[in-house]
């Protein structure tokens, strides 16, 4: 058994030695910045903003994020950033909706822009523009597709924590619509309901051997003129004439019931829409499309009375409407950057600082680092403690 | 295809039959001049029913006061609203008659006041060329009715086209006869009603 003065050198000796390594470690820091300035850091989402320039002055080893909602894109873009330099990027909090919106322009002079957006079933999608709420959806299956009047800017799609702003739709090149039909009601009202949509339009309404009603004027299919082309009934012989080649080129083309015959031959076509025994049909031929309404008499829609119609001539119009739009040829114009887009927040912000990680302490402790001025503290201790042994037991 | 339907209007007060053999007059005409899927005869529609709806070209005519009720006004309105158009000719060519001063009264609650259709509208070149507007009735010629040759047709007009055309030339007596009589005639005079037809149909 050692004697009480042996134990004393030997206690004096470890905390030699303790300082020793306090000395060489506090050294070590002092010689190696990054580590020596390495811990971590747990941040709010709320704080994240006020936090972000301390942080990456600091540069800590790493960076955990507790969030309620998707992170706005510029500090995504900052801890993306400080993520990149080095620093571990975590963040953990409830399960977020994963919502995606676009919106595109439809070839309709109304300025109808279609909005699709990814919106996780049942919830409850309220979709927006910068003004304010345009409408509110309830999920029910494979997400969200409307249509938009006039959104000349981008519309935001909000689904509990996290809104999905979709940018500004591009432009369209509008061109002509040539029309072609006998005098009667169906073109009478096909040209009419167009006209009042915003389509200029060239028509040819056919009332006698060599005596036709003209609108603007009339020429050959081209696309460098027309956006579509749409034979009302089989005396459409301009339209028919040109059909193929206006189609190939990617022109659009609207057969109506009595014009069948009419266009390049398609071996497949997709059912748009069907009522009792007539359908809508689409079809592809070389860069253009094709659609044929099989549907008797589209003017008696415009004059129905059904009270389930509350204004049957925009119906009609927006019908027509449509149906063109989904052959039409309009060249874009790519709208300028939108600073406000973000089209898929919770996809960018796991591209950008990974995926979710659960909460902090459960997973992935943090190993606690003892800052610099503590070690330093235990060091002075350590060393006067040691003196205090030497002197008091008569030592040098 | 459909075909073009020659619908008059069944109106609740006065005599709307008053033209009986007009629309066979206007649909041979049509048969015979265009190239227009027309109907071989035509139908009397109630003006104050939807079915009036069916039929966006109506002609009304009479002699006796006109008194619409509240459905057939509604209709009225929804045809040249949706683009239809609707043609009444007074059939006393009276100005100072019933007809005319209802009929007018009438008109103007549903749609407005009829103004005067210059003689160089689109109307008089439809199908046939009149170069000097609306064509002179024999009723006029004769000095029956108001003893006026009336220089223009008035209407109601809705972007552009005519809603509604108001005659008081007496077309209802002039084209009132059988179609195989027109071959004593030596120029078509239901040539007119060729062109109020095909400028429904296309403008």
């Amino acid at each position: 058994m050692p004697s009480p003065v042996s134990a004393r050198r030997i206690g004096e000796w470890a905390l030699r030695v303790l300082s020793i390594a306090l000395l060489v470690v506090i050294l070590m820091r002092a010689w190696s910045p990054s580590r020596a300035i390495a811990r971590s850091e747990t941040v709010t989402e709320g704080s994240a903003a006020k936090l972000l320039p301390a942080l990456s002055m600091r540069g800590p080893a790493r960076i955990h994020i507790v969030v309620d909602s998707v992170i706005p894109p510029v500090q995504r873009d900052w801890i993306g950033a400080i993520g990149r330099s080095g620093t571990v990027v975590t963040w953990s909090g409830p399960r977020i909706a994963a919502t995606a919106a676009t919106l595109s322009r439809i070839a309709d002079p109304a300025g109808v822009s279609e909005l699709s957006a990814s919106v996780p079933v049942g919830s409850v999608a309220i979709v927006r523009d910068h003004v304010g709420v345009i409408d509110s959806v309830t999920i029910s299956q494979n997400g969200l597709r409307i249509d938009i009047p006039g959104a000349g800017t981008g519309v935001g799609v909000a689904a509990g924590a996290s809104t999905a702003w979709a940018a500004a739709p591009d432009s369209l090149v509008f061109k002509r619509l040539l029309i072609e039909g006998s005098a009667g009601w169906e073109t009478k009202f096909t040209i009419a309901a167009l006209a009042e949509r915003g389509w200029k339009i060239d028509a040819i309404t056919h009332v006698a051997p060599g005596i036709d009603v003209r609108e603007g004027a009339p020429a050959s299919p081209d696309t460098s003129r027309y956006a579509a082309i749409i034979a009302v009934d089989s005396t459409a012989v301009l339209v028919a004439r040109g059909a193929a080649s206006f189609v190939k080129s990617g022109g659009g083309l609207v057969t109506l019931r009595d014009a069948s015959g009419i266009g390049p031959r398609t071996d497949a076509s997709v059912v748009l829409e069907r009522r009792a025994d007539a359908d809508v049909r689409a079809s592809r031929a070389g860069n253009g499309r094709v659609i044929h309404v099989g549907y008797k008499d589209l003017w008696r829609y415009r004059m129905s009375d059904d009270d389930s119609v509350p204004d049957p001539v925009a119906a009609h119009r927006a019908w027509l409407a449509r149906v063109v739009a989904s052959v039409a040829y309009a060249p874009r114009i790519a709208a300028r950057l939108d600073s406000l887009a973000d089209p898929a927040p919770f996809a960018d912000m796991v591209d950008r600082i990974g995926a979710r990680s659960a909460s902090l302490g459960a997973e992935s402790p943090l190993r606690t680092e003892v800052p610099s001025s503590v070690l330093f503290g235990v060091l002075l201790i350590s060393l006067l403690l040691e003196l205090a042994s030497r002197r008091l037991r008569g030592a040098r | 295809m459909s075909r073009f339907v020659f619908c008059t209007a069944q109106y609740d007060s006065g005599d709307w039959d008053s033209a009986p053999l007009v629309p066979a007059n206007l649909i041979d005409s049509i048969a015979q001049y265009t190239s227009i899927a027309v109907a071989p005869s035509g139908v009397n529609v109630a003006l104050a029913s939807d079915a009036i709806l069916e039929y966006p070209l109506v002609y009304v005519t009479g002699h006796l006061p006109v008194r619409f009720s509240a459905a057939e006004r509604r209709n009225i309105r929804k045809l040249a609203d949706r683009g239809g158009m609707i043609f009444v000719d007074d059939h006393n060519h009276d100005i100072d008659g019933v007809f005319h001063k209802t009929a007018l009264e009438e008109i103007t609650l549903a749609l407005g006041k009829p103004v005067d259709i210059p003689n160089d509208h689109e109307l008089y070149r439809a199908f046939f060329k009149f170069d000097d507007g609306p064509p002179t009735t024999s009723q006029e010629l004769n000095g029956w009715g108001d003893n006026l040759v009336h220089k223009t047709l008035q209407g109601v007009m809705r972007d552009g086209h005519i809603a509604l055309l108001y005659s008081s030339k007496d077309y209802s007596s002039e084209w009132n006869y059988h179609p195989e009589s027109k071959r004593f005639n030596a120029v078509d005079n239901t040539r007119f009603g060729v062109n109020v037809i095909v400028y429904a149909l296309t403008r």
